[in-house]
């Protein structure tokens, strides 16, 4: 990933205001800290890559009422 | 009904509230709409929005902030502001929001009416304006929970323009369904607003009264779940808007464009890590549910804050109006699980409170049966005087 530094010398490069440069380089490095900091046994095994909500045997309670 | 202007209405743009889109009309109706068509429903028009649903406040959009009918000077909530407006100024007895970490239930709670998230893969997003594809859902804002079983009843399909949905129909209970263990959750470090805090524990008492059992959960990894839940919702917008930031530069505004391109910056380890927790907090939450029937949560930790109001003060801890509005709601996204808030109380300025039912995937009946049986027994579902 790039650096804080690098992110806003590229985008001030290409024409962004130096402030809001400063701003998207700040919130990717809060993010990406961020998740950083989630302890591994809080991470699952396999990314769920294709999101889809598995319908469980529980949830029969539309037709039992 | 009214539409929320990131859906597809033949023949109309599909604005999203961003001035990159003004001229963008649509060709054919998003399947929720042409689904509402077929069994009947007029569509009025086009609803407000904060801009390509990225914020929940309402305020920021092409066509000006929306306000909210309890008092102009506060939001409505985003980012489906004026779909809740709409409704609870009496204009439609419905209208359409969607949903990335909140949206349907923000402006549902913020403007004292009723809205609810349905599971991820219930309602088809064909045709809708994405953010992040993972976490977007379409559902219904009405005025009471009844109202709002007879919307997903229409709403609920697969489609094939939308390979996520399920082909399930949604059946609603024919009776009330016999109350049984309900879990409040406490969301641990975010304190509430005393009005708030008044108003759950009342709806609590409520809810006790009718024969459901009241237990206190405290749920922890919420800052982690806050957290990855930006960074799924950043990398997927980024991806979906990156040609039109690149081709409109200045058709959104800087707020939005910054978020759009912080999104480029997340890298593929920080967006999976964010996916891989997801899974891991889905496990967590099956546990906090095992044997009650659903989770209780405030919809929103203030009521409605003034237009312009960038924090909130909660007792004891200062956060940004944005985190604000998504903090609770965004579980229910990160989990795909159906949820509803509906009306439970006015703080004393006159501005309602609501309280979010979370419940099992697929099992959108219980949480309306919840939502009923409170709101057949209470009257906050008001009508502001505008």
């Amino acid at each position: 990933m790039q650096s804080r530094k690098g992110i806003i010398q590229t985008l001030t490069s290409s024409g962004w205001r130096k402030e809001e440069a400063h701003s998207v380089a700040n919130l990717a490095a809060d993010i990406s800290t961020g998740v950083a900091k989630i302890p591994e046994q809080l991470l699952a095994t396999e990314p769920r890559m294709t999101f889809k909500v598995q319908r469980p045997p529980s949830a029969g309670s539309e037709a039992s009422c | 009904v009214a539409v929320k202007d990131n859906c597809d209405l033949a023949g109309h743009p599909t604005t999203g509230a961003c001035g990159a889109f003004r001229n963008a009309v649509a060709e054919r109706d998003a399947t929720c709409i042409s689904r509402l068509k077929d069994a009947g429903a007029i569509v009025l028009g086009k609803t407000n929005m904060h801009e390509l649903a990225y914020g929940g406040t309402g305020a920021l959009s092409d066509f000006g902030p929306a306000r909210n009918p309890w008092n102009r000077e506060h939001i409505a909530g985003g980012s489906s502001s004026g779909s809740g407006a709409a409704v609870a100024a009496g204009c439609v007895p419905a209208a359409l929001g969607s949903d990335t970490g909140g949206s349907i239930r923000i402006p549902a709670a913020a403007c004292g009416v009723t809205g609810l998230k349905p599971t991820f893969g219930r309602v088809s997003k064909a045709g809708v304006m994405p953010l992040g594809w993972s976490l977007d859902h379409v559902g219904p804002i009405t005025r009471t929970a009844c109202d709002a079983a007879i919307l997903l009843k229409v709403l609920a399909s697969g489609d094939a323009r939308d390979p996520t949905t399920v082909a399930s129909p949604f059946t609603d209970t024919a009776k009330p369904m016999d109350p049984g263990i309900l879990r409040v959750a406490e969301v641990a470090g975010f304190p509430l607003d005393p009005a708030v805090a008044r108003a759950l524990d009342a709806a609590a008492v409520t809810l006790a009264d009718l024969g459901y059992k009241i237990e206190p959960i405290r749920l922890e990894a919420s800052d982690h779940a806050h957290v990855a839940w930006q960074a799924i919702m950043f990398a997927e917008a980024a991806s979906a808007y990156a040609g039109d930031l690149a081709a409109a530069f200045d058709g959104f505004t800087p707020d939005v464009r910054v978020q759009l391109e912080a999104g480029q910056h997340i890298s593929a380890r920080t967006y999976l890590d964010a996916q891989r927790f997801r899974v891991a907090y889905g496990d967590i939450f099956n546990q906090k549910i095992a044997g009650a029937q659903a989770i209780l949560m405030p919809s929103l930790p203030v009521p409605a804050p003034r237009l312009g109001q960038d924090h909130v003060d909660l007792p004891g801890k200062r956060v940004t109006t944005q985190d604000a509005m998504t903090f609770t709601n965004l579980t229910a996204n990160m989990l795909g699980w159906p949820a509803i808030s509906v009306p439970c109380g006015f703080s004393d300025a006159g501005l309602p409170v609501g309280l979010s039912v979370l419940g099992r995937p697929f099992d959108e009946a219980t949480v309306l049966a919840v939502a009923k049986a409170y709101q057949a027994h209470t009257d906050w579902v008001r009508a502001p005087s505008v």
